[in-house]
Formats: structure tokens, C-alpha cells, sequence
């Protein structure tokens, strides 16, 4: 009887298309908002995507990426003391503001001063130029997006060889690279560690990070525990920061609130939604059914018909939600929208539509159950 | 020879909260293999509730029925389905033909609740409909035809399983005369077919002549001892 199920709800082409774009919707506003739940997420440790280290050793105190808590000048020695350790060295992050000339139009960038000798944390992402140049004097490599707010009253954006300022200091661009962008909106400027003193704060302490490497054969987690041993600094794989970051912002802003209140109502759309049409279809239905029921269908048949029209419709809903939502995000400019859709989205939002099948089918099935084959007489 | 039908001081009432209202009130009746057997009256005497205790779609309440040699009040709800699945076939008065289906996919239901296998429950549908004068229309939707040939596609759906017992209520009624003759026609049990008893409930006496037994019923009892039609 798969196929007199199905038809029953192909053939009621209004009803069938309200409950797909019930479940459509309630997948897509759940999918959404862990989407762009991921997608801060990802913002708020875009410095870990910019800037790939194996490992990242930070103040014990430091609670997350954006905490740059200074350490002291030798504590790079003390990391490179560590026999494990390949490689270790000092990297600065901070705030600066950089001022295009002539327009004098300023804004803020992230400031990233890398180790001169090594280039340990150089952005991988080249569009023009050469990060080696960044040893030359006043040499900088800025993002994208830091090209494009300095350059409102150009024709074209800035690029090599072009000047700013920072902190009152020429900077030359010898590079120009894609970066993810972070936070608050602020994009990067890379230049040596010593240099980012000039452009930045001028700080007495510049080392915000450690950057090292694991000897040869070594995993970068073991190493990162016998840096914290011999230390007493904080070391971390940079997968491992990531989720620290990450459990910083769960347990410290309201974003896991909001996400949960629009995850909430979307789910909540699906269940009123989906429930009550799926409802309303069984109970126009109640004649055929009675009528299946006279003739000697039981209510183990009807009810698993019933549970095969609703996981076509879940699944259908499902499918086509998701895949409008993937549409949608593939059109967005790259890293411009805070949005990740990640399979733990889909694999969640598709629990959640299980879950509202299952209500819709257990008062569909419900409501079959107990639908008197005697009804068929009534006129 | 028994009977196919018989039923001793059948009880059944509906409640409505504290609202007790007896419908069947005590009736007794035997029906013979192979009758077309009417039943009349006036509406609220008691015929459907009638006609459901006895194809077992509803339960009585006390008293004994025996329907071709299975005591219903005896048998569990699943008992009854298959009973109905197997050994009843059914016209309803508003055809109930699920309307996303073909008429074919209709006629076919039957036999899918007896686990046949679509194709060959689909050609034995198409072989009943050729028999009620529909062949030509095998793959149509309900919507796109007569009230007569609906009400022909239901009679071709209440025979194709071959039931014992076919039970009609108001078959004729939203009909005009000429096309409730061809479905009286239909109904009326054939030399050629296998036996079967046929229970019609109506208000129509332009097909009292159909009948070979008519028992008319009042206030919840078989008022009028049922009357042996002349052929």
C-alpha cells in the first residue's frame, strides 16, 4: 500500500506543497542561525586562519584569541629550550589605525608583527607582491580589505607600492593578500615584529604569542604539553585554541542565546506548521481512511502509511531547505557573511525535522487510530 | 441450509457523556446465502447502525451475531479487519473513492489488503471494470466521472475480492432512476457469479422490486416481519 500512500499525498498537490514549505522553512531558519552561530565563531578566531602555526603559546591568563595578554622578551627563549621544540618565535597582534594619504581617511586594522628571520605566521594567501619584501624598510602587506577602505576616492584600489601611514610612520605596500576577516570588522596589516612597535601602541612588551613547531615526528599536541610543563605558559594546538576561543564566546556573550532563540522558533514553525497541516490532511482524509479502514486495512497498515507520508515529507522539506540555504551561501562574497554551514548543522537540523515528523506522524497516527470504520455510512 | 446472516436480540447504544441513546433495541433477524436483502425505514430507526454491527465495522453492545459462520462479538479487532478484508464488500452512498487515484488503483485496494501483488490486483480491477461497462476508462481519476459511474467503479471495487456478503447503503439515492436500475442491475447476485448474500439499506421504493427479502425497521427494532418478495 506504499504506492496508494504516496498518492494520497501527491494527490492533494496544495496540502503536500504547504508541509514541504513548512518543514523548508523551519530547515532553513534552524540551519541559519547555526550557521551563522559558526560562522561568528569562525570571525572570532580569524587571526587562527590568517596566521597557521602548529603551535601558540600565550599567558596562562589568556582566555581566548583576542585576549593578547603581552609575555615577556625571554619567554621565547625558554620555549625554544624545550628539546621538543623546532622551532619557536615571538609574534605581536594588536590595534592600530592606518590613514591613507591625501584623502586623510582613517580606519582601524589588526596589526601583525612576525618574526623578521623566520617569517613564522606569514599569511599564506598571496594576491600581488612578495612577503619576503616585508624585511625591507616601512615594508607592510595589508589585506584586501584594508586596500579597498583606504582607496574610496581611487580608481583602483591601493596595491604594491603604494603608500600609508601608521602611527605617523611611512608604511610602503610590498603585498597584497586575502585574509578571513575578524570580529570587529578590523582587517590586517602585516609587518615585521620589531616595526609593529612603530605602527602600533608602542608597548614596552610586544610578544602577544609564541609561535613554535614540533620537532620532526613529534604531534604538535604532545609538544604543546611538554611546553606547558617546562614552562608554565599556556600551549596550545592551533585546533585546540580554536575550541578554547570557542567555549570563551559560549559561556561569555549572548550569541549562543540568540542563536538558540531563532534554532528555537525554527523549530517551533516546523512543529506548528507541519503538525497542524499534516493534521488537517488527515483529518480531510478521515473519509478515505475510515473507507480503508471498513474494508479491512488495520491500524498497523494506516499507521505506517502514515509515518511513510511523513518522512517524504521530512525528508523532502529537509533536502530542499538545505539545499536552497547552500545556494544561498555559495552566492555570498567569500568570507564576507558570517555563515558556515558544516555538516554538525546538517546533521543537527535533520534530527530536529526527525523530531517534528515524529510529532506530526504521532498525531496524524493518532488521530487514524481512531477514526471509526462505521463513519464511511455517515453521510 | 444455515443462514448466512443471523442475529438474536442485538443491542447497541451511543454514548454521549452521561447521555445514554439506544439505537438497537433488541433485534433479531436471519438472512439466507445469496438474498438481496433490504432494509428499510424512516432515518434515525436504527439501519446503519444495523448494517455496521453486522459487516463488523462496529461492535453491538450484547445479544449474539453469527455472519458467515463467525460470532463478531467474539473476535478482537483484528479478527474483524481480516474478516472485512476477506469476506465483505462495501458501497457506500458517497462512493468514498479516494480521488488521487485512478479508478483502477481503487478497484484494486481489495485485493492489495490481501497482500496480492499490485500488477496482478491491477488486472483483476481492469478485468472488473471491463464487467461493469467502465474498461474504457481503466486510467481516469474519480473526479472525471458520472455519480452513475462512480457509483459503478464502487460496486466494481465491493465485487472484485469476490466477498460472501456485500453491503450497500443507499446505493441508489443520489442517482436517477435509469442509472439505479443499472447498478441494482449490477448488484443483483448472477447465476455466473460466486454466491453471495447482498444487505442494501434504503430509502429508495423505485428498487424495492430488486429485493428478495425486505424487512423494514422502527424505533431501533425489525418493525415489520421481514416480507418474501414474489419473483
Amino acid at each position: 500500500m506504499t504506492d496508494v500512500s504516496l498518492q494520497m499525498l501527491y494527490g492533494d498537490r496544495a496540502k503536500f506543497a504547504l508541509l514541504i514549505s513548512g518543514v523548508c522553512f523551519s530547515s532553513i531558519l534552524m540551519a541559519q542561525g547555526m550557521a551563522m552561530f559558526f560562522g561568528i565563531l569562525a570571525f572570532s578566531f580569524a587571526t587562527l586562519d590568517n596566521v597557521r602555526a602548529p603551535i601558540w603559546v600565550v599567558d596562562p591568563m589568556v582566555e581566548q584569541i583576542g585576549d593578547n595578554q603581552p609575555l615577556k622578551d625571554t619567554d621565547v627563549d625558554r620555549v625554544r629550550s624545550v628539546a621538543e621544540v623546532a622551532w619557536a618565535a615571538p609574534f605581536h597582534v594588536g590595534q592600530s589605525q592606518a590613514r591613507a594619504l591625501g584623502s586623510g581617511i582613517t580606519k582601524p586594522v589588526t596589526l601583525v608583527g612576525l618574526d623578521a628571520t623566520s617569517m613564522a605566521g606569514a599569511p599564506t594567501r598571496l594576491v600581488a607582491g612578495s612577503i619576503t619584501n616585508l624585511r625591507r624598510a616601512n615594508a607592510v602587506a595589508i589585506d584586501e580589505e584594508v586596500a579597498a577602505r583606504l582607496s574610496p576616492d581611487r580608481l583602483h584600489p591601493l596595491t604594491v607600492g603604494d603608500v600609508f601611514e601608521m602611527n605617523d610612520h611611512r608604511a610602503e605596500i610590498v603585498a597584497i593578500v586575502r585574509t578571513r576577516q575578524g570580529m570587529g570588522g578590523a582587517s590586517y596589516v602585516f609587518t615585521t615584529f620589531d616595526r609593529a612597535r612603530d605602527y602600533g601602541s608602542g608597548q614596552r612588551k610586544m610578544t602577544t604569542h609564541i609561535l613554535a613547531a614540533p620537532r620532526h615526528g613529534l604531534s604538535s599536541a604532545s609538544v604543546a604539553r611538554h611546553i606547558t610543563t617546562a614552562t608554565g605558559l599556556s600551549a596550545f594546538t592551533e585546533d585546540q585554541f580554536k575550541s578554547k576561543s570557542s567555549d570563551w564566546m559560549i559561556a561569555n556573550s549572548p550569541i549562543p542565546f540568540v542563536v538558540g532563540l531563532i534554532v528555537g522558533i525554527g523549530f517551533l514553525v516546523g512543529v506548528i506548521v507541519a503538525g497542524q497541516t499534516f493534521y488537517t490532511f488527515i483529518l480531510e482524509n478521515s473519509r478515505f481512511l475510515g473507507a480503508l479502514k471498513a474494508m479491512g486495512a488495520g491500524n498497523g497498515r494506516l499507521a505506517r502509511m502514515t509515518l511513510l507520508q511523513a518522512a517524504v515529507v521530512g525528508t523532502t522539506g529537509y533536502g530542499i531547505g538545505m539545499g536552497i540555504l547552500s545556494l544561498f551561501f555559495r552566492a555570498l562574497p567569500d568570507g564576507r557573511a558570517p555563515l558556515v554551514l558544516r555538516w554538525e548543522v546538517a546533521a543537527f537540523v535533520f534530527a530536529a525535522v526527525f523530531l517534528i515528523v515524529c510529532f506530526a506522524s504521532f498525531i496524524g497516527i493518532r488521530r487514524v487510530a481512531r477514526i471509526e470504520p462505521a463513519i464511511v455510512f455517515r453521510s | 441450509m444455515n443462514p448466512a446472516i443471523s442475529i438474536r436480540d442485538l443491542h447497541k447504544a451511543y454514548r454521549t457523556g452521561n447521555v445514554i441513546t439506544p439505537v438497537l433495541k433488541g433485534v433479531s433477524l436471519d438472512i439466507a446465502p445469496g438474498e438481496l436483502f433490504f432494509i428499510t425505514g424512516p432515518s434515525g430507526c436504527g439501519k446503519t447502525t444495523l448494517v455496521s454491527v453486522l459487516c463488523g465495522t462496529l461492535l453491538a453492545d450484547s445479544g449474539e451475531i453469527e455472519v458467515l459462520n463467525h460470532h463478531l462479538r467474539r473476535m478482537t479487532e483484528s479478527q474483524l479487519t481480516q474478516f472485512r478484508a476477506n469476506h465483505v464488500g462495501f458501497v457506500f452512498q458517497q462512493f468514498n473513492l479516494i480521488p488521487s487515484l485512478t479508478i483502477t488503483e481503487n478497484v484494486a485496494i481489495p485485493l492489495r489488503l490481501q497482500h496480492r501483488s499490485p500488477s496482478s490486483a491491477r488486472a483483476a480491477a481492469a478485468d472488473m471494470l471491463n464487467r461493469v461497462g467502465l474498461g474504457a476508462k481503466l486510467n481516469a481519476r474519480p473526479a472525471t466521472l458520472s455519480g452513475g459511474q462512480q457509483q459503478r467503479v464502487a460496486i466494481a471495487r465491493a465485487l472484485v475480492h469476490q466477498p460472501a456478503l456485500v453491503v450497500c447503503d443507499e446505493p441508489t439515492s443520489a442517482l436517477d432512476s435509469e442509472t439505479g436500475r443499472e447498478v441494482m442491475d449490477l448488484l443483483k447476485p448472477q447465476p455466473s457469479d460466486s454466491p453471495r448474500t447482498v444487505i442494501v439499506v434504503t430509502h429508495d421504493p423505485r428498487i424495492h422490486h430488486y429485493a428478495s427479502t425486505i424487512a423494514a425497521m422502527e424505533d431501533g427494532l425489525i418493525h415489520q416481519p421481514p416480507s418474501a418478495i414474489p419473483s
